[in-house]
Order: C-alpha cells, then structure tokens, then sequence
C-alpha cells in the first residue's frame, strides 16, 4: 500500500474500491467473519450491524488519521482501542433507546462490534498513515464490501429459512423452510458460496474489473 | 513520529475525552431506555395474563387491569385471582429478569417468561424459546421446581442442551427468588 496518497479524485476512488472489492475484507482479506456468521439469520440484523461498523469504522479511521502526527506510537493502541470501545458504546445507546427490538435480537453482538478486525486494520494500516478525508473514504470502502458480504449472506439465510428478505415474502406460505439454513452451519454454507462466488469473478475478470 | 506530549497526558486526556463523550450520550438516551424497559415489562405482565392490548395505549390498559404491589426484591403483578411475579438475578453471563405467573392456588405455573438477558445466542439465549417456556406451563411447585436432563416429575423441566450452566442459574433464580415473595406473603395476598 502506498503510504502518502494524495486525496485526489482518482486516488479516493481508487481508495474506496479497493475495500469495496480488491482486498474486501470478507470475501478477500477474510477480516470480520464472525459477525458475517453470528448476525446473518435475518436481513435486517445483517443491515444494523452494518450500519454499526460503518459508524463506528469511519469515525474510528477519522479519529485515528486526526491524531496521528501528534500521538506517541507507544500508546497509540491504548488509545484506538478508547476511541472504538467509546463509539461502540454510544452506538449501542442509540440502537437501545430508539430500536429496543432490534437490540434486543442482537443482544451482545453489538458491544462484540469493538472486536471487529475491520476497525483496527483500517486504523493501523490505512488511518494512521494518511489525512482524514483519505481514511474516511478508506473505511467507507471497506464496510461496503463487508456490507455486501453481510447482506448478501443474510439474505440467502433469510430466503431458505423463512421464505422472505428483509420481512417480504417470496415464497408462498406452504413453503417449508429449509431448518439448517437458520442455525450456524447456514452461515457457513452461504458464506463459503459468497466467497467462491467473488473469488471466481475476480479470477475470470482480472484486474479489468474495478 | 514526534511525540509531543508526554505518554500519560495523551492517554489521560485521550481516556477523559471519551468519557466525556459516553457521558453526554448516556444522558441524552437514559430516559428512552428506561421508557423501553419499562414498556417491555408491561407488556410481559400483559401477555402473561393472555390479556389484548394496543401498542399506544398499554399504559391505560395496564393501570386499568393490572394491581402492582412493590416489594424490595421486585414487583407483585395481581390480575383477577393470578399473581404474578417479577425476577431478577444473575444469569450464568449477566442478570436475568423474567416474569412468572401462578395460578389462584399459588402453586401450578401459569407461565414464564424472559424479560432481559446476557446469555450467549443460540445456547443460553435459547431461554426465550417458546419450546422452552412452554414446558413450565402445569409444573407444580413442589415447593420449589428443578431444570434438569430427563424431567419427569411433576416438578421438573427439560433443561436446555449446551447451556446447563444458564438452566442452573435460572432453576435458582426462580427458587430463590420466588421463596423471598412467599416469606412476604401478607404483603400480596388477602384471603
């Protein structure tokens, strides 16, 4: 990785497809697979916890990138970890106070969100190397190719298991579910095939696609 | 890299602005989460007596309906000649707050079900399950009931398969908890 890009346009589109798509962190770099597995049984499961990395990922990056000339490398961890764990937390607030149901569903996989890889690969490879615009769009880029993974995978689950995505239904109602895509080892499936599926994309396109 | 400031003024100011932060959000959404934990035990009391509801007007319904009495260790829910009672105890990762309702003779269980809890999803967790609950419909307390592999007595409930730990701590919740409502009887209970 270049360590001083300048954030112009085709460097920050550049920036942001590379998490979106050559080193996406699921299907690629395999960074934050456990969520990918924990949260999919439901799309819109799959969508808050997105949304909960995609916060918490941007404005660790920003963070990060901001303090970056001024903190001393000893301590830097100490304080990415603060700054994650503090982001984790409000984000756990707001889901409590204004969407109890889903935060119930979710229940400690939201304050797990502090443990994603994603966060602190970003923070240390990317943020703590480049100006906050750059890091911003970095980590935007790559919660978008972890959010393609996640719903993607959510979706599959969801369509097996309960005939519908994202609570519409396709199926007609004698559907019989199919039970195994609703516990852990659905995820696994789906997942596997998500992988193969961009890794085949990728081997067939080259580098000629993004 | 110049470091600039010494190593403990950046962590104790990097640790103080954090704290600042979470204390702001903190205090803006403490009022709606107590608002939602409050709606989400009313709305337990209300299931658990089978009694139809709105979802804007269960404050009415509740004040209307139901007879709180408060104690030290939770809340007495009386609807009719039912009782219910609020629990409140550690669960094997955090605390669990569940609601049980007996019958008018105060020994059969009407039902029980989770308010709140810390379990891990797809093991503890699996004591929200309706499978579960239901097998505590009819148990008699005898005085107390067990969770245990191969229930068979009048007292006993199947325990659930890779979360023995949570069954044991919610079998104690009950006990320990319902025994302290019974010790306090003539608070709740007019013949």
């Amino acid at each position: 990785m270049v360590s001083k890009m300048k954030p112009d346009g085709r460097s920050a589109l550049k920036t942001f497809t590379d998490g979106l798509w050559v080193n996406s962190p699921i299907a690629v770099a395999g960074l934050g697979l456990c969520s990918a597995l924990a949260v999919t049984g439901r799309a819109k499961y799959a969508l808050t916890m997105c949304a909960g990395v995609t916060f918490v990922t941007v404005f660790t990056s920003v963070a990060v990138s901001v303090i970056r000339l001024k903190i001393h490398p000893r301590v830097r961890m100490a304080v990415y970890t603060l700054i994650t764990a503090s982001l984790v937390i409000c984000f756990d607030r707001f889901l409590k106070a204004f969407f109890p149901l889903i935060s119930n569903e979710l229940g400690p996989y939201v304050g797990l969100i502090v443990t994603n890889c994603i966060i602190f690969g970003r923070a240390e490879v990317f943020a703590s190397k480049n100006p906050p615009g750059l890091s911003a769009i970095d980590a935007l880029g790559h919660c978008a190719g972890y959010s393609m993974a996640l719903i993607f995978v959510s979706s599959v689950r969801e369509l097996f298991s309960a005939g519908s995505i994202f609570g519409i239904n396709f199926f007609p109602l004698n559907f019989k579910p199919v039970v195994v895509m609703e516990m852990s080892p659905g995820a696994f499936l789906a997942l596997a095939v998500y992988i193969w599926v961009v890794r085949s994309i990728k081997k067939t396109a080259g580098g000629n696609l993004l | 890299m110049p470091a600039k400031s010494s190593i403990v003024f950046q962590l104790v100011s990097a640790g103080f602005i954090c704290a600042l932060i979470i204390k702001i959000v903190t205090v803006y959404t403490d009022p709606y989460i107590a608002k939602n934990a409050g709606m989400a035990e009313k709305r337990a009391v209300l299931d658990i007596f089978n009694i139809q509801y709105d979802s804007n007007t269960i404050d009415h319904t509740f004040t209307k309906k139901i007879e709180t009495v408060t104690l030290d260790n939770g809340n007495v829910y009386k609807f009719l000649s039912c009782v219910a009672f609020k629990l409140k105890g550690s669960g094997f990762w955090g605390k669990i707050e569940a609601l049980i309702a007996l019958e008018p003779d105060l020994k059969t269980i009407r039902a029980l079900t989770i308010i709140s809890h810390n379990e891990t999803p797809g093991l503890g967790a699996r004591i929200t399950e309706p499978d579960f609950l239901a097998g505590f419909q009819g148990k008699i307390l005898n005085p107390d009931i067990k969770i245990k592999k191969n229930a068979e007595g009048i007292n006993e409930i199947d325990a659930i398969t890779g979360a023995t730990q949570t069954s044991k701590t919610l079998e104690q919740i009950i006990n320990t908890e319902l025994s302290k409502y019974f010790n306090r009887k003539d608070k709740w209970y007019q013949k």
